[in-house]
């Protein structure tokens, strides 16, 4: 899922998506456990989570220990991922519906981590420790996150602003796991809040954004042989937070109308228009889709965690008390009454989305007129109410329920062909030791995640549940059902996108919050009772519409075979120059090659090709472009972005494909290879 | 052309050069005696290569400055690994590329 832009389709691949799972058990009670996932993807998603369970339930009772309370499927909220896998149709709109292609490999992929994961099971021991991630020789500089929405965060309180030094959280915070026999660390488990919009809406090639760069580079850097403290499996988990308004444009939000200007504070607009105004990376001057700055964002969250994974080598806090305990259920927000802290008793709204929804975001802006900081009356042209109402035009009683949110879309009460968003929400904690993680359905912004984790972490301290050790509470997301923003009734009221995006009304906050604090005490260490499941969320995967064209079929030009050279690579590259090579292609969609690579690169070692690059190397870029719809033929474009500390040495480039046959169908595999070159 | 060599005394350029190659064998000849004593005293350094060729492949963590780090502060600073509770732990990677 890119940029909600139907014209943002897919051209190829520049690093892989991958599941990391997470499993904590209690060694006393092997059906105490939890499983964290963190996938390469938007977020989480209903219909994703439903399949994930499924399989778990398939693959017999050795795995009948995981199940709804205990399963945490969240994305690291990658904007530059495959769509057309989500089970509501809003999201699904931009991407011509649902594949099951897409879905499948996501839900296979990630069972496949559990398995894993359950299979490398081993007493262990874990340890928490956090740093704040800026650049000490400037601290008033955006190291690798700014708020985007600085005019809403404002509108919080001023004594609870001042309790924070920033607007938004710079700390990352990190979970070691550590394996008892061996003393090695299989993996890291970090939280830092920052959007996976490096890579830019022009962008077409898949990859993991900020995150996915982290993550690789984490685990290269600790999968090394000669390593004395980390496994070879080790895993390095990114896990999104309290993203709803951070941003990777650390540089600010400019003009691009030719202007230079910073764009209007309020409504992030330039001359009254949304669409000019962008957040800039910190490589933004570089025509590369926001690769450079992506690169950039992501090795500052590495080169953080490196520093803090070895700081902790000597300071850190332990995890301690066996309690492994989870609690789930699916609560229907669309109409949930609770006390406000105030003492009043408010509701919840079915949901619904503004018109500042439409504006987008200076990360992403929006097409038309549509502005941000649209509270009250609509400030776009009166079309677009005409075209809400053909969709559904909202209730009085709706339109009061959102207060200051004029409806745009009135997404909650649309059920035709399917609902658009969900009603039906996942309420879910988790708990080991002391540590409390909040799986957050939605992107909650910067004070939403604060004043969330404090009410728990105040409630769980008051109660006694982590016994004498203080809580340590993180919030992952956005996780299981996606719910869009969460945002704080002050910020609600400014009605920025996050506010827009807030779907069950002002409360929404409150609301998560009074439910997570509700359900504290099942995670008590004697507790073996649970919640109420609640009404089950619909799954629409064998219903959905589907617009997405299945690959017809492939050819090679006359003369030609697939895998053949159209343009080969030069003699000889010098670091920090790019080696590229043309083959006769077919439609990757053929074969996803899961678990292996589109293309490599060879280094010539001792008489022997030694493979050393693939699919999950950054500086290697898979492109696909169909040159013919009619005849069928298409073309791969390999690209190494040579590295300037890459060996000097002989290589090759290597490109595997699959190509479906005209009338029979059948998928035949080929291979093709590049001429040898240096790079000296 | 032939360039006849007479005996008799070097011309003065030959005769510095032949002064420098003397420093030069010199110094050659100390500088081994005291390597050879070096080694004889410490031992020969050893010579990892595929190390040293991992590290060039592997991704370096950065010289660029973060903030001071302050981790918590942990409760059982006094304790010893043995005293950490020990949980069931296990962690998977897969593919998710569609």
């Amino acid at each position: 899922m890119g940029y909600a832009d139907p014209n943002q389709v897919g051209s190829g691949l520049r690093q892989r998506l991958y599941s990391r799972a997470f499993v904590v058990g209690d060694l006393d009670k092997p059906e105490d456990r939890c499983v964290y996932l963190v996938l390469d993807t938007q977020s989480g998603d209903t219909a994703v989570r439903d399949g994930i369970l499924q399989g778990l339930n398939e693959l017999g009772d050795e795995y009948g220990c995981y199940g709804q309370a205990n399963v945490a499927v969240t994305g690291t909220h990658s904007h530059s991922g495959p769509g057309a896998w989500l089970n509501y149709l809003l999201p699904q709109i931009t991407s011509k519906g649902f594949d099951q292609q897409s879905y499948r490999a996501i839900v296979d992929g990630a069972l496949l981590s559990i398995q894993r994961a359950h299979e490398s099971l081993a007493p262990g021991r874990l340890s928490f420790g956090s740093a704040h991630v800026e650049d000490a020789n400037t601290d008033s500089t955006p190291y690798a996150n700014i708020n985007r929405s600085p005019y809403a965060y404002l509108a919080n309180p001023a004594e609870e602003r001042a309790k924070y030094d920033y607007d938004v959280d710079k700390t990352m915070t990190m979970l070691r796991l550590q394996n008892a026999e061996t003393g090695k660390d299989i993996g890291v488990l970090t939280w830092f809040p920052v959007h996976g919009t490096s890579m830019l809406g022009n962008n077409t090639l898949i990859s993991g954004d900020n995150k996915g760069v982290a993550a690789n580079l984490m685990e290269k850097a600790y999968r090394n042989p000669s390593d004395t403290e980390a496994d070879d499996g080790f895993v390095a988990g990114f896990s999104q937070a309290n993203v709803g308004d951070t941003s990777p444009n650390v540089l600010g939000a400019y003009c691009e109308d030719g202007s230079g200007e910073q764009c209007d504070f309020e409504a992030s607009t330039c001359s009254g228009e949304s669409q000019p105004c962008h957040g800039r990376g910190p490589h933004f001057r570089e025509k590369d889709q926001g690769a450079s700055s992506c690169h950039e964002i992501g090795h500052r969250q590495f080169a953080a965690a490196a520093i803090l994974y070895d700081f902790m080598d000597g300071d850190s806090t332990s995890i301690q008390g066996s309690t492994v305990k989870a609690v789930h259920n699916f609560h229907d927000f669309s109409g949930f009454t609770f006390t406000h802290p105030n003492g009043s008793q408010v509701s919840t709204c079915p949901a619904a989305l503004g018109y500042s929804f439409a504006a987008g975001t200076t990360d992403g802006p929006g097409a038309f007129d549509f502005k941000q900081n649209n509270t009250g009356a609509p400030n776009a042209n009166p079309v677009w109410t005409t075209v809400r109402g053909f969709l559904r035009e909202p209730s009085e009683e709706q339109k009061a329920c959102h207060h200051s949110k004029p409806i745009l879309l009135d997404v909650g009460e649309i059920e035709n062909p399917y609902l658009w968003t969900p009603n039906i929400v996942d309420v879910q904690l988790l708990r080991v030791g002391q540590l409390i993680i909040i799986v957050s359905p939605g992107e909650a912004t910067t004070m939403a995640g604060r004043r969330w984790k404090e009410a728990i972490r105040a409630s769980a301290s008051a109660t006694g549940i982590t016994g004498n050790a203080e809580p340590i509470v993180v919030l992952g997301g956005p996780a299981n059902s996606y719910t869009h923003y969460i945002a704080t009734e002050e910020e609600y009221g400014i009605q920025r996108y996050e506010g827009a995006s807030t779907l069950y009304g002002p409360h929404t906050l409150n609301a998560h919050i009074n439910l997570t604090t509700r359900y504290l005490p099942y995670l008590h260490s004697d507790n073996v009772e649970k919640p109420s499941p609640g009404p089950q969320p619909p799954i629409y995967t064998n219903k959905s519409l589907s617009f997405v064209t299945g690959v017809a079929f492939d050819r090679a030009p006359f003369f030609y075979s697939f895998g053949d050279i159209l343009t080969d690579v030069r003699p000889t590259y010098a670091p920090s120059t790019t080696a590229s090579v043309k083959f006769v292609g077919a439609n990757p969609r053929n074969d996803l090659r899961l678990e292996d690579t589109y293309v490599a690169v060879e280094q010539l070692l001792d008489g022997s090709w030694t493979r050393v690059r693939d699919d999950s190397d950054w500086s290697l870029i898979f492109r696909w472009y169909r040159t013919s719809s009619v005849l069928g033929t298409s073309e791969v474009t390999v690209e190494w972005e040579i590295e300037e500390w890459a060996n000097r040495g002989t290589y090759r480039m290597r490109y595997w494909g699959a190509s479906k046959t005209p009338v029979t169908g059948t998928i035949v595999q080929f291979s093709g290879t590049s001429r040898k070159f240096d790079v000296v | 052309m032939i360039v006849h060599i007479e005996d008799g005394p070097l011309p003065r350029i030959e005769e510095m050069a032949r002064a420098h190659i003397l420093a030069a064998l010199t110094a050659a000849t100390v500088t081994l005696l005291v390597a050879f004593h070096l080694i004889s005293a410490i031992g020969l350094p050893q010579l990892d290569f595929l190390h040293l060729r991992y590290e060039d492949e592997r991704p370096r963590i950065p010289q660029v400055p973060i903030a001071p780090l302050s981790a918590e502060p942990s409760p059982d600073a006094e304790g010893t690994s043995d005293d950490q509770t020990r949980y069931l732990l296990g962690v998977g990677k897969a593919d998710i590329t569609g």
